[in-house]
């Protein structure tokens, strides 16, 4: 989708995000949570699905998501959202699993095919489409070229450069195209369902569906809590974020203080420290004759490799995350508080389930919610300026090469060492081969650094802003 | 119009606003025509109204000219931008 827009799913989440931190600064969340449907899809109002009570149900399983329940929970289905309100405190447990599919929400899509938008199609006399299919799959029925999907194998031929009408199209399920490794599918019933054996939470599908069927188990409300109860709280913030929010770097820590954090980390001087680590264990492994480091700052390659690359893990770096540093510098000194990571990523949810100086993790989208209902400097956006990524002489908000950068930076004391960096910049199907050709032994590089999101955490899943 | 002659475009970055589509609008740049840059003040301003950035339903506001858009879009502000433009260049 676009990122010049804020897509219908997108800004009716956000919606619901600041009615329910709204409702909870005022202390009325239990009265009014389970009518929020009824709020936001009010009687006569355009319904967006069959009619508006199914969309006041897809807005009901986008409350539960927001509670950090599953969207569509197979064991007890008929629970309300006030149930769920009394678990949730500052202590309450995680959800194992970042995401959830509401079936309520998915539109069973269409199988992937390739086919003829008819009104399109011109009969013309060249028929080309016909010529190019191996497989004899196209035929002309009533004056329109029609593909027979029981003979067609989805090879594509006939999509390049063949219609000069552009009459051939391929319909593709949005979550499974988007996901690279082939973990979201349709169920026998027709709905999206995740593998969690192969998700690696990049967060692609819930970017990509349109109807905003794949939702993330939120933590607000358990922070919103932290912080209610004056709580010591910690807020790590990740070098992205700066960029996100108007008012920009110094705004944006003066009003996490403002509502509530007791102390704020800038997870990008984590960054420099793990770069630093990353680069002896570099030096550390060339010289014992290594073949290859592959960088772990990103939390969705690190999965990557654990689920689906398993020769690949002997190369991945040892050194911990810089939200983990991060967490970890916080629990040294504040013992007792709880740390709060907010980035762009859903991967960073997974991965702090294993960090034991990360307790919560929040999005920009939550965190925008929290400084509505409690208030703070960053709603004063009059001196908005771009500012810098995040505060440090690097970028580790933008590009893939600031650990590489780092990396070349300590070899000019090891004149034997050389570094033969590649940056992978997205994970797709595309740059899965290029993976494997690491592995095969067909490249020279010796370090790699791979982000999920092209262009970097600046393009997460869960960011405001457009990056550059 | 400013005193300069210029069409002023007021993007509100109250958070409500921000979050529910004027982050993506303040790049309105990139999506005019490049001889009308010059001609158009781009703004970054406070909540134009006192909602306490809880007027979800017609949130994200923005102002050209003057005129209030209400659930602003990128295109409903550069349809507003492109309607003065082109009447200025008749």
């Amino acid at each position: 989708m676009s990122t010049d827009y804020v897509s219908s799913p997108d800004r009716q989440r956000r919606e619901l995000m600041i009615r329910v931190a709204c409702e909870f600064r005022k202390g009325t969340l239990a009265d009014v949570i389970d009518k929020l449907p009824f709020y936001v899809k009010p009687t006569g109002s355009k319904p967006l699905h069959c009619c508006i009570e199914h969309d006041r149900e897809v807005i009901r399983r986008r409350i539960l998501a927001l509670l950090g329940q599953e969207a569509q929970d197979d064991q007890d289905d008929s629970r309300f959202p006030h149930e769920y309100l009394d678990a949730i405190s500052a202590d309450s447990e995680r959800p194992e699993r970042p995401l959830t599919v509401a079936r309520t929400a998915c539109a069973c899509c269409p199988d992937a095919k390739i086919e003829v938008v008819q009104n399109l199609c011109r009969n013309c006399f060249a028929q080309t489409c016909i010529h190019v299919c191996p497989n004899n799959a196209i035929n002309i029925m009533r004056g329109k070229a029609f593909i027979n999907q029981d003979t067609c194998e989805q090879c594509g031929k006939c999509l390049i450069d063949v219609c000069l009408y552009n009459a051939i199209k391929r319909f593709p399920i949005p979550c499974e195209a988007a996901c690279p490794v082939g973990a979201i599918h349709k169920n026998a019933e027709g709905y999206a369902e995740i593998d969690f054996r192969k998700c690696t939470f990049c967060g692609k599908c819930f970017r990509a569906c349109p109807y905003g069927a794949i939702m993330q188990r939120s933590e607000l409300l358990p922070v919103m809590k932290t912080l209610s109860e004056g709580r010591q709280a910690v807020a790590l913030v990740a070098p992205s974020a700066y960029v996100q929010f108007p008012g920009g770097r110094d705004k944006l820590l003066q009003s996490l203080r403002a509502v509530g954090f007791t102390d704020v980390v800038e997870v990008a001087q984590s960054a420099e420290t793990a770069a630093g680590m990353a680069s002896e264990e570099f030096i550390r492994k060339m010289k014992l004759g290594g073949k290859l480091v592959a960088d772990a700052s990103c939390p969705a390659f690190v999965e990557l490799v654990r689920r689906h690359l398993p020769a690949m893990r002997q190369y991945l770096s040892s050194v911990p995350s810089a939200m983990a540093i991060a967490g970890q510098q916080a629990r040294e000194k504040y013992p007792d508080a709880v740390n709060v990571f907010i980035g762009p990523c859903i991967a960073k949810r997974y991965e702090s389930l294993s960090c034991p100086g990360v307790d919560r993790v929040i999005t920009f989208e939550e965190l925008g919610a929290i400084l509505i209902a409690l208030g703070g400097p960053a709603l004063e956006p009059q001196d908005y300026i771009p500012q810098d990524p995040d505060g440090s002489d690097r970028d580790f908000s933008r590009t893939c090469a600031a650990t590489g950068a780092m990396v070349a930076a300590a070899l000019e004391s090891e004149p034997m060492l050389e570094l033969q960096e590649k940056f992978i910049d997205g994970i797709n199907a595309q740059t899965l081969k290029l993976l494997h050709l690491f592995l095969f032994g067909r490249s020279r590089a010796n370090f790699i650094e791979v982000l999920g999101c092209s262009g970097g955490c600046k393009n997460g899943p869960c960011t405001l802003a457009i990056s550059e | 119009m400013n005193d300069d002659g210029k069409i002023e475009v007021e993007i509100f970055c109250g958070m409500t606003c921000y979050m529910l589509g004027n982050a993506r609008i303040l790049n309105i740049g990139a999506h005019l025509p490049e001889k009308w840059l010059p001609k158009i003040e781009l703004m970054v301003s406070p909540c134009p109204v006192d909602c306490g950035c809880l007027d979800l339903a017609h949130a994200p506001f923005a102002r050209i000219n003057g005129q209030l858009i209400q659930n602003a879009t990128l295109e409903s502000v550069c349809a507003a931008i492109t309607e003065i433009m082109e009447g200025q260049e008749a």
